[in-house]
């Protein structure tokens, strides 16, 4: 199932004004309260990569810890509203040390690919900028 | 058995590592497991917990130690009585996975944890000796 199924819809106050059914199970008790209530701690890591959607009315794409595992999040703009396309990458496996290690190491390799290589994201979204 | 200041906390394992007794505060994570040999209900504990539990019946002294598992850094004590073995907890951190931050702090506290309850261990072990060599003296 590609990103297009999973993605959850919020107004200019970044209310949860949708759901798709792919997400409903997990985000369809947020429906109708703001998105920072419903996931506590989320706005610092969120909100500056949804504003920029916001300012400059482009698809922004990243990569975020929260809530136990790493998640890529492309962001639709369209006027203030936004839609937002999660998909889980991985997660932290807490069970032993060595688990956690592992896991931690995974989930460092992922957000520092993002760190060195900002993705471009109208190539990203580009059949041309394919080779 | 001396687990009522456990509050009730406390799992009796018999010789074989079975769970044959859980505490009224245990319940909702060991009662569904009453009758497993802990070790399988946990497999990916084993190297964690085996070494404590044969040094408590190898030796009839209770054991304490502190460990890290699924989440959390616990203190947790073996004592033995006859054949069987009680083990009590508590736990000490757990750790915040919500943000990288949160998760950061929760670690820096778990090692802290681990290292404090390691110390404090090794001096109780140092008195213990010390008071058995006073004592043949």
């Amino acid at each position: 199932m590609t990103d297009q199924h999973r993605y959850y819809v919020l107004d200019s106050s970044d209310v949860v004004i949708q759901v798709s059914t792919a997400l409903h199970e997990t985000m369809g008790r947020f429906l109708g309260h703001s998105l920072w209530e419903s996931m506590p701690r989320a706005e610092l890591i969120f909100r500056p990569y949804f504003e920029e959607a916001r300012q400059t009315g482009r698809e922004v794409e990243f990569v975020a810890f929260y809530g136990g595992g790493t998640t890529r999040l492309r962001i639709v703009p369209s006027g203030r509203a936004l839609t937002v396309h999660p998909t889980r990458l991985s997660e932290l496996n807490v069970r032993t040390l060595g688990t956690l290690v592992a896991s931690l190491r995974q989930i460092e390799a992922e957000l520092a690919v993002q760190a060195r290589a900002p993705l471009d994201l109208r190539a990203h979204g580009s059949p041309q900028a394919l080779p | 058995m001396a687990v009522g200041d456990r509050a009730g906390r406390y799992i009796v394992l018999d010789g074989d590592y079975r769970i044959v007794e859980v505490g009224p505060a245990a319940e909702a994570g060991f009662g569904p497991l009453l009758g497993q040999v802990i070790l399988d209900a946990f497999p990916d504990s084993r190297a964690l917990y085996r070494p404590y539990y044969e040094r408590a019946k190898r030796t009839r002294e209770p054991v304490a130690f502190a460990q890290y598992y699924d989440g959390y850094v616990m203190h947790v004590g073996l004592e033995p009585v006859g054949s069987k073995l009680i083990v009590t907890w508590d736990k000490l951190v757990m750790l915040d996975v919500l943000t990288l931050d949160g998760l950061k702090a929760s670690l820096h506290n778990a090692l802290s944890a681990i290292s404090t309850w390691e110390d404090r261990l090794t001096r109780q072990r140092r008195r213990e000796t010390f008071r058995v060599v006073e004592h043949d003296a």
